[in-house]
């Protein structure tokens, strides 16, 4: 069929129609269908992330980890995983605009000059309406075809990670059968809006751009949430509670983060020990728990920062990360500092987040019996000042107070400070 | 409130906390000018055996910051982090202690020596009845030593291990 004079016109047409039927009787072959009323069109490529420049009308910039890179274009023929053709979307730069993905198309015979082409499935992406595509000299033109995402879903199910296929079909030569062209798999991310520091935007190549490798959780622990705040608390709670992690009850030492400078988030340690267990442990501290609830939440799409309250303060017994009891740490009642997932400017009444602890919810958090609760878009405290001790009934939601004693040695001791000086503004760069 | 915390108040009180003018300066052999340089721990040893080794960045005042992950020989899943913080003199090494301690939640840790341990020139443990962490200073190499898995197994025999290894070096080194 390569070799054969790809012929048009309403006689061929007709032709086509009828050996269509014919072949559909199975009075025909393929072959032989394929001989008048087809063509050997290929997909050769297909680029989701093809303006590096714009997240608006494409996907975004992402690489796999510190090491590998996301090549575009992000699928190509032969591949077959997901996986291995990933790309990510954010919600609120897509919203409203048209979305478009790009396609390379070969043939083997240079009379081709047309051919249609769709695809169905896809999922979230939605199906590829039909198109006719232009070819010349055996090549798509222009080299990468636009399809414009018409029945895409970003965004409908907020925060997502969805394995997508698309069945692509074609017909040209005057068919008029509709002919599987191929079968492509692809891994589609969806995220609130762009990813924040420490995650960029920068050209392909950078080492801070969304990892998939982090996606592929992050995009799990808040699937189906919708905005800021509910996706940071679905990260702190999973976090907290379901990633195996406990608390240095013998120094409270940062793990997670290389010293001397505690400057950077050993990601791919982490990534290490939520695959498989190894990394650097399943012991953290406060700097590890607000470094990780940072650097997942902010990949999908939140503005956190890991910031500093102290210094030297007295506590209140809480639920530490990975035990089963409210007490103290096993070095004490006091803690030098305490580091967090913060938002804002890290004031008194900025919310925050913090994994590393659960705090007594209930009226005298000072005291058993103790009723638990996710430290999740809690204010810092809702009483900079107030004279100490505090009465009980205590009916505020409000950090400090319920972390630290009823007194000045704890309440009054407690303050924000601000991010460590080396942590790029409490945003750890990742490697 | 941001404004009224200062980073070196901050320090000057993890000195006090770790009794700091006590022991800065002193070494327990050689004196404060001792410097070994290219330290680095063996793939194997009795205590502990090399998985991963890393060079980390230094801050001003260390050459070189080596982070090793080990597990235990005998094959029960174990690791534990080793940082060897080559300074540029104990002086440093024992600033270095302070710069490590500080970003510990624990306002204080005890000293080895109270836990049965002695090592190095100064040293301080973890609190418990098992040292799960240990931090030391010979001479100019600082060595920070945790257990990363739970469970009740300390980190005293590693932290001799290391120790020696740095003596002997040193020990070569000395004339005659």
């Amino acid at each position: 069929m390569s070799t054969q004079k790809c012929r048009q016109g309403c006689l061929h047409t007709l032709f086509c129609l009828l050996l269509g039927v014919l072949r559909r009787l199975h009075v025909i072959s393929r072959n032989f269908y394929r001989r008048y009323c087809s063509c050997g069109l290929r997909l050769v490529a297909i680029s989701f992330n093809h303006d590096s420049a714009s997240l608006s009308g494409d996907a975004m910039n992402i690489r796999k980890n510190f090491t590998q890179t996301v090549a575009v274009p992000e699928w190509t023929a032969g591949e077959t995983l997901p996986a291995d053709s990933p790309a990510a979307y954010a919600i609120r730069e897509t919203q409203g605009r048209t979305i478009t993905i790009k396609a390379k198309f070969m043939v083997s015979s240079n009379s081709v000059t047309k051919a249609q082409v769709r695809a169905c499935g896809g999922g979230v992406l939605g199906q590829l309406d039909p198109q006719t595509i232009t070819l010349a000299n055996g090549v798509s033109v222009p080299e990468f075809v636009s399809f414009e995402l018409r029945d895409h879903l970003i965004g409908a199910d907020g925060i997502n990670v969805e394995d997508v296929t698309w069945e692509w079909e074609f017909r040209c030569c005057g068919g008029c059968k509709w002919e599987p062209l191929a079968t492509t798999r692809h891994r589609i991310y969806t995220v609130l809006e762009e990813p924040n520091l420490p995650w960029t935007q920068q050209p392909a190549s950078d080492t801070q751009n969304p990892w998939t490798d982090a996606l592929d959780y992050a995009c799990v622990w808040a699937a189906g949430q919708q905005n800021e705040i509910d996706a940071a608390t679905a990260i702190t709670k999973q976090v907290n509670a379901n990633l195996g992690l406990v608390y240095d009850n013998a120094s409270g030492a940062p793990f997670y983060e290389p010293q001397p400078l505690c400057d950077k988030f050993e990601l791919t340690q982490f990534l290490a020990y939520l695959r498989n267990g190894t990394g650097l442990g399943n012991i953290v501290n406060c700097m590890d728990c607000a470094t990780i609830t940072t650097t997942f939440s902010n990949l999908v799409g939140c503005d956190l920062h890991a910031s500093k309250m102290g210094s030297g303060f007295a506590l209140t017994p809480f639920r530490g990360i990975g035990s089963a009891i409210f007490a103290c740490p096993g070095f004490g009642c006091s803690f030098s500092y305490h580091e967090v997932a913060w938002t804002g400017s890290h004031g008194n009444a900025d919310p925050l987040f913090d994994a590393c602890l659960r705090v007594d919810n209930d009226t005298n958090p000072w005291a058993p019996p103790h009723s638990e609760s996710f430290c999740v878009n809690i204010v810092f405290s809702t009483n900079p000042g107030a004279p100490l001790p505090f009465a009980v009934p205590f009916n505020a939601q409000s950090y400090k107070e319920r972390l630290c004693t009823n007194d000045a040695a704890g309440i009054g001791s407690c303050n924000p400070i601000g991010p460590w000086p080396t942590s790029s503004n409490g945003r750890r760069p990742v490697k | 409130m941001s404004e009224k915390f200062s980073e070196e108040a901050y320090r000057e009180r993890v000195k006090q906390n770790y009794d700091f003018y006590q022991w800065a300066g002193h070494t327990t052999e050689g004196d404060r000018n001792v410097k070994i340089s290219g330290f680095f721990l063996p793939s194997t040893a009795t205590a502990f055996q090399v998985v991963e080794k890393e060079e980390l960045t230094p801050s001003s005042r260390q050459n070189r910051v080596t982070r090793y992950v080990c597990v235990s020989p005998t094959g029960d899943n174990r690791r534990i982090i080793t940082t060897v913080f080559e300074c540029g003199s104990v002086d440093e090494a024992h600033e270095t202690l302070i710069d490590v301690v500080m970003t510990y939640m624990a306002p204080k840790l005890p000293k080895c020596e109270t836990k049965n341990l002695t090592v190095g020139d100064v040293c301080f443990g973890s609190h418990g009845t098992l040292n799960l962490s240990v931090i030391f200073a010979r001479f100019n190499i600082l060595s920070e030593i945790k257990s990363a898995t739970p469970g009740p197994t300390s980190v005293d025999e590693i932290a001799r291990v290391v120790d020696s290894l740095i003596l002997n070096q040193y020990r070569t080194i000395q004339p005659g």
